[in-house]
C-alpha cells in the first residue's frame, strides 16, 4: 500500500481559500484531513481579504459597514450563503484564519469595519482586512497626507502617474515619481515579483534606497507597488522605512501579483506547519465506492474518506462547468441552480450584474448540497466556498469572507 | 468654418472609398465620421472579396460586379487581399438541383468554378464534412476591410482630403433647394461648420437619417448579420455552403482567425445591432454541418453589422433583396444632395466611382476616376492590423526597452507610440477602442482584460491622459469587447470571462459609482 493511502475523516476537494480554511479549522476539531488541489488559482488573489461592501447586487456603491450589509442579507430573502451562518462565526473565523496567515509571517490588519486601499487604477478598494504592508496606504487616503507614489520602470500594469492624476482631485499633496533600478536595465518588462526576489539581499535594498532617497525626503508617506518581498514583507517594509525615515506602503497591483504570491506560499506552509496532508496538484476521480483515485505525474494515493467537502470553487477554480445548453458541477454531477438558459446568463452591459454569478450549489444550512427537490444529495457531502449559489462576490465583493465563514460553518457540521 | 468642395458623410469604406476617388481626382474633400473609420457594416462583415459566386442566383448583377471589382481590387491592393481561393460544399442532404445547375448559373455571370470530386475538396481542405457531397473551386478571396479603408483614408489625406473622425452631423442649412452648410459636432461638444459646393452621403445604413436631415426620405430596410471569430483559422480557402443562399453558409479565413457567417434578422434602426446568445447557437450548429470542427473550436467573438438595404418589390426574404447599389441624385429637392447606399464591401470602389462620377457632373469638373488603375498604397498608418505584423517587428528589433504591452497579439510600446500619433486629431469616444481599430491591440483571448490595464497606464506615463480620462476610456473599450462576449461564453471563453470579472469588478470595481 501507497504511503498516501488514507483512510480519513474529511477529504477537501480544492485549495483555494476556502479549501485550506477548512483544513485548517478541521484539523483543530481532531478530524484526520485531506486535502487535495492547486494553489496556482491563488496568484490571481489581490491580498485583499474582503467580507463584504456592497449589497444587494445592483446597488454599485460600497459600503463601511460590513455587518450591517450581512444583517440586511439576513433580513431579505437573499440565499447568500451568509444568511446561513451566525455573525458571531464570521467573525471569528476571519480572525482565526488571520492569525494563521500572521502566525505563517504575513500579518493582516483588520479595522472591524471596511477600509478604503487605493488600487493602481487610482480608485479605492473597500477591504474587510489587508497585509500589514497596506496599513499607511489606508492611512495615508484617509487623511490625504503629503504622499508620493513611486513606480518601477518597466514594471508593466502600474503608472504612478496614474493614480496621482485619478486621486489628486480631492488629495493636493499627492506627488508621483518613477525609478529606474539599473538592474533590470536588460529586461525588456519585469513583475512585481521579480522585484520581490531582486529587495531580498541587504546589498540590493541599498541600490534601492539610494534610488528613492532623493525623490522621498519631503514626504510624509511613500507608496510602492506591491514588491517588497514574498516571505517577509512586514520585515522588509521596517527596514526602507528605517533607512528613508518615511512612512512606506504597498499598493496591490494586477495579477499575476506579489501579493497573490504570498498567499499561495503561505498556504503550504501553514498546511504543513499544521501536519494536514496535502496532496497538491493532484487530480481526483471519484470511485463507485465513494472513495478516490488521487493522481499527480507518477504518484498515487487511494482516499476513503469519511467526508467531503467541494471547495472546487466556480468557473476559474473548475468547480462549476458552462457547457452550451447549461451549467455542470465537475466532481459529483451536483444539482446546479442556474437561471435557465444561456440567454439569461449576462447582460448586455459589462457593468451590470449578470445572473451566471447567482448560479451555484444549493445547501441546506449545514451546507449539505441539496438536489432540485431540496433533498440532501448526502449527509457527509458538504459544499463551501464561491460555488455556493446566491452569492455574487464579484459584485458583493464577498469572496473571501464567503470562502472562510462558510468553510467554517461546514467544517463544525462534521462529526 | 470650413469650405470644400465636396463634403463626405461617412467614413467605411465607401465614404474613405469616395474621399479617395475625389482626392485623386484633385478635388478637395471633407470626409466626417460620427464614429471611427469603419465602425458601421464596413467593420462588421465576413472581409471577404467574393468571386460572385454567392449572388448567381439571387442577383446576377451584383455577381458580375463583384466578379469585376474582385478582379480590380486584386490588382491594385493585393497586401490587404489573401487570394486564398473559395470552395462551394454541399453536404448530404443539400439540394441536388441548385449542385447541377451551379455551373451553368456561374458560367452566365462569367464567373469561373471548377467542379472538383469530393476527395479533391478534402484533400485541400480536410477540415471540411465528411459528408461533403459535391464541391466547385471559386476565386473567393478574404480582405481586411480596416485596412483597406484606412489604406484609402491615407492616400486621400496625402492627396488633400481632410478627415474628422468623431465629429457627427447635427444638421444641413438649406437655401433655395441647395445645402448651403452642414453643422458637424463631437461627444464633447466641438462643433464645425463646413460649406460644401456638393454633399456625398455614404452613411450606409445610417443614410436614411442624413436624408431625412435634409427633408427627403428614401425606403431602406435593415437586415442584420452576425458573425463569429474563431480563435484559430479553420481553412486556407474561403468556405461556401453549396445552395441557395442562407444563414451560415461561409466562413471566411482572415490572418490568423476565421469568421462565421451569417445571419438575417430584420431590425428597426441601424443602431441596435447587437449579436444575440440565439444567433451565435445557430451560426454554430449550421455551420458545423460544412466544418464540423468549429463546435470544438473556441470561439473569440461575436458581431453585427447591418446591411443596408434599398427596398424591393417581391423580394421573398431578406437575403432575396438584390445587393447591387443604389446612387440616389436629389436633384430637384436638394440640388447639391447625392446619396450613394446599398452595395457590398467587393463593390465599393465602384460605388465610390459612380457617385463621384455625378458629382463631377453637378460640378462641372471633366476629371477621370483613375481608381481602378491607381496601386492603393501599403501606408505605415494601417500596417499594424495586419496579423503577426507587429509580433514579427518586435522580434526583429529585439529592442529590450520595447516591451510587449498587449502579449496575445504581441503588440509593444512602440507601436503604441505611433499609434498615439495618428490618433493626435481623434475625436471619437475612446482612445483604446480606436488604437484596437488600428493595430492587433485588444484582438486576442484576453479581450483587453489585461492589455487594457496595461496601455492605459503607460499612455498616463506619456501623459495622454489626465485626470481619470482614461477610466472612462477603459470602461467604453470593456464594454466595447463585452458585447461581441457576452454571447459566446461557455467553456473556455467562461473562465476568461469570470477572470474578467474578476480583475475588473471584485477588485478593481470599475462598475461601483
Amino acid at each position: 500500500m501507497n504511503k498516501n493511502d488514507s483512510e480519513c475523516d474529511l477529504l477537501i476537494i480544492g485549495a483555494g481559500m476556502t479549501g485550506v480554511s477548512a483544513a485548517l479549522f478541521a484539523n483543530e476539531l481532531g478530524l484526520k484531513t485531506v486535502i487535495a488541489g492547486k494553489t496556482g488559482e491563488t496568484l490571481y488573489s489581490s491580498g485583499l481579504i474582503d467580507l463584504i461592501s456592497s449589497f444587494p447586487v445592483d446597488d454599485k456603491k460600497i459600503h463601511d459597514d460590513p455587518w450591517a450589509l450581512i444583517n440586511e442579507i439576513k433580513k431579505s430573502d437573499s440565499e447568500h450563503p451568509y444568511s446561513f451562518i451566525d455573525n458571531g462565526d464570521i467573525e471569528k473565523s476571519l480572525k482565526k484564519i488571520m492569525t494563521y496567515f500572521g502566525d505563517a509571517g504575513l500579518q493582516y490588519r483588520c479595522n472591524g469595519k471596511n477600509s478604503r486601499i487605493i488600487t493602481p487604477l487610482g480608485h479605492t478598494k473597500s477591504t474587510y482586512c489587508y497585509p500589514e504592508t497596506m496599513e499607511n496606504n489606508r492611512i495615508a487616503f484617509e487623511n490625504k497626507s503629503s504622499c508620493i507614489i513611486i513606480g518601477l520602470e518597466r514594471l508593466r500594469g502600474f503608472s504612478s502617474e496614474m493614480i496621482k492624476q485619478v486621486l489628486q482631485k480631492n488629495w493636493k499633496g499627492l506627488e508621483s515619481a518613477t525609478v529606474r533600478i539599473p538592474y533590470f536595465d536588460h529586461m525588456s518588462s519585469i513583475y512585481s515579483e521579480t522585484v520581490a526576489r531582486f529587495l531580498q539581499t541587504e546589498k540590493n535594498r541599498d541600490t534601492f534606497v539610494t534610488l528613492l532617497e532623493p525623490l522621498v525626503k519631503d514626504y510624509e508617506y511613500v507608496g510602492l507597488p506591491a514588491v517588497l518581498g514574498i516571505h517577509n514583507s512586514s520585515y522588509l517594509l521596517k527596514d526602507l522605512e528605517k533607512r528613508l525615515s518615511v512612512k512606506l506602503f504597498e499598493i496591490p497591483v494586477i495579477p499575476p501579483s506579489i501579493t497573490g504570491l504570498r498567499l499561495k506560499e503561505v498556504f503550504h506552509k501553514i498546511l504543513h506547519e499544521n501536519g494536514i496532508t496535502f496532496l497538491n496538484n493532484y487530480i481526483l476521480t471519484r470511485n463507485k465506492d465513494n472513495s478516490f483515485d488521487a493522481n499527480h505525474e507518477n504518484n498515487k494515493a487511494v482516499i476513503k474518506p469519511s467526508n467531503v467537502l467541494l471547495a472546487t470553487g466556480r468557473f476559474i477554480g473548475k468547480g462549476l462547468s458552462a457547457k452550451r445548453k447549461g451549467i455542470v458541477e465537475t466532481v459529483f454531477d451536483l444539482n446546479v441552480n442556474q437561471p435557465g438558459e444561456r440567454v439569461n446568463w449576462h447582460s448586455g452591459n459589462f457593468f451590470d450584474p449578470h445572473e451566471i454569478n447567482l448560479a451555484g450549489i444549493k445547501t441546506n444550512t449545514s451546507f449539505n448540497p441539496i438536489d432540485e427537490n431540496g433533498k440532501i444529495v448526502d449527509k457527509n457531502l458538504y459544499a463551501a466556498g464561491s460555488i455556493l449559489s446566491g452569492n455574487d462576490w464579484k459584485r458583493l465583493k464577498c469572496g473571501s469572507g464567503v470562502a472562510i465563514a462558510s468553510a467554517y460553518s461546514a467544517v463544525q457540521n462534521i462529526k | 468654418m470650413i469650405k470644400t468642395k465636396v463634403l463626405v458623410i461617412g467614413g467605411g469604406a465607401t465614404g474613405t472609398g469616395v474621399a479617395r476617388d475625389l482626392a485623386l481626382r484633385g478635388i478637395p474633400c471633407v470626409l466626417v465620421e460620427k464614429g471611427d473609420i469603419d465602425s458601421g457594416a464596413s467593420g462588421r462583415n465576413h472581409g471577404l472579396l467574393h468571386s460572385g459566386a454567392r449572388y448567381v442566383y439571387s442577383d446576377p448583377v451584383s455577381a458580375a460586379e463583384c466578379k469585376e471589382e474582385g478582379t480590380i481590387l486584386k490588382r491594385i491592393a493585393p497586401h490587404i487581399i489573401e487570394d486564398t481561393g473559395g470552395i462551394y460544399a454541399a453536404v448530404k442532404g443539400d439540394d441536388p438541383t441548385f449542385i447541377e445547375d451551379f455551373q451553368e448559373m456561374c458560367d452566365k455571370c462569367g464567373i469561373s468554378a471548377e467542379r472538383l470530386t469530393v476527395e479533391e475538396a478534402l484533400a485541400l481542405e480536410p477540415n471540411l464534412s465528411k459528408d461533403t457531397i459535391a464541391a466547385y473551386k471559386v476565386e473567393d478571396a478574404s480582405i481586411d476591410p480596416f485596412r483597406l479603408s484606412i489604406e484609402n483614408m491615407s492616400d486621400a489625406k496625402n492627396n488633400g482630403a481632410k478627415f474628422l473622425t468623431g465629429y457627427e452631423l447635427k444638421s444641413f442649412k438649406i437655401e433655395n433647394k441647395k445645402i448651403v452648410s452642414a453643422t458637424v459636432q463631437t461627444k464633447g461638444g466641438k462643433t464645425e461648420d463646413i460649406e460644401p459646393e456638393i454633399v456625398i452621403n455614404a452613411t450606409g445604413s445610417w443614410a436614411v437619417m442624413i436624408t431625412r436631415m435634409a427633408g427627403i426620405d428614401i425606403d431602406m430596410v435593415f437586415s442584420k448579420g452576425s458573425l463569429i471569430v474563431t480563435q484559430t483559422r479553420l481553412s486556407n480557402m474561403v468556405l461556401n455552403r453549396l445552395r441557395i443562399p442562407d444563414d451560415s453558409d461561409i466562413i471566411v479565413p482572415g490572418g490568423t482567425v476565421s469568421i462565421i457567417g451569417t445571419t438575417s434578422e430584420r431590425i428597426d434602426s441601424p443602431d441596435e445591432a447587437y449579436p444575440r446568445v440565439e444567433e451565435v447557437d445557430k451560426i454554430v450548429d449550421e455551420a458545423a454541418k460544412l466544418i464540423p470542427v468549429l463546435k470544438k473550436s473556441r470561439l473569440i467573438r461575436v458581431y453585427s453589422g447591418v446591411r443596408p438595404l434599398i427596398k424591393t418589390e417581391n423580394a421573398g426574404s431578406d437575403r432575396m433583396i438584390g445587393r447591387s447599389f443604389s446612387v440616389v441624385d436629389h436633384e430637384g429637392t436638394v440640388g447639391n444632395f447625392i446619396t450613394i447606399t446599398g452595395g457590398k464591401l467587393t463593390t465599393f470602389r465602384l460605388m465610390a466611382e459612380k457617385a463621384v462620377d455625378l458629382a463631377c457632373k453637378k460640378l462641372g469638373i471633366n476629371k477621370k476616376c483613375t481608381t481602378m488603375d491607381m496601386p492603393l498604397p501599403d501606408s505605415p498608418t494601417a500596417k499594424f492590423i495586419k496579423p503577426g505584423y507587429s509580433a514579427k517587428q518586435w522580434l526583429l528589433n529585439n529592442d529590450v526597452n520595447d516591451p510587449l504591452l498587449c502579449e496575445c497579439e504581441m503588440v509593444s510600446k512602440s507601436v503604441v507610440d505611433s499609434l498615439i500619433e495618428t490618433l493626435e486629431d481623434h475625436a471619437g469616444d475612446s482612445y483604446l477602442v480606436a488604437m484596437g481599430l488600428r493595430s492587433r491591440a485588444t484582438k486576442g483571448p484576453c479581450q483587453g482584460m489585461f492589455c487594457s490595464l496595461r496601455i492605459l497606464s503607460y499612455m498616463y506615463d506619456k501623459g495622454v491622459f489626465k485626470g481619470d480620462e482614461g477610466l472612462s476610456d477603459l470602461k467604453l473599450l470593456l464594454n466595447e469587447r463585452w458585447k461581441g462576449l457576452h454571447p459566446l461564453l461557455w467553456d473556455q471563453a467562461m473562465v476568461q470571462a469570470e477572470l474578467m470579472e474578476a480583475l475588473h469588478c471584485g477588485f478593481l470595481g470599475t462598475e461601483l459609482e
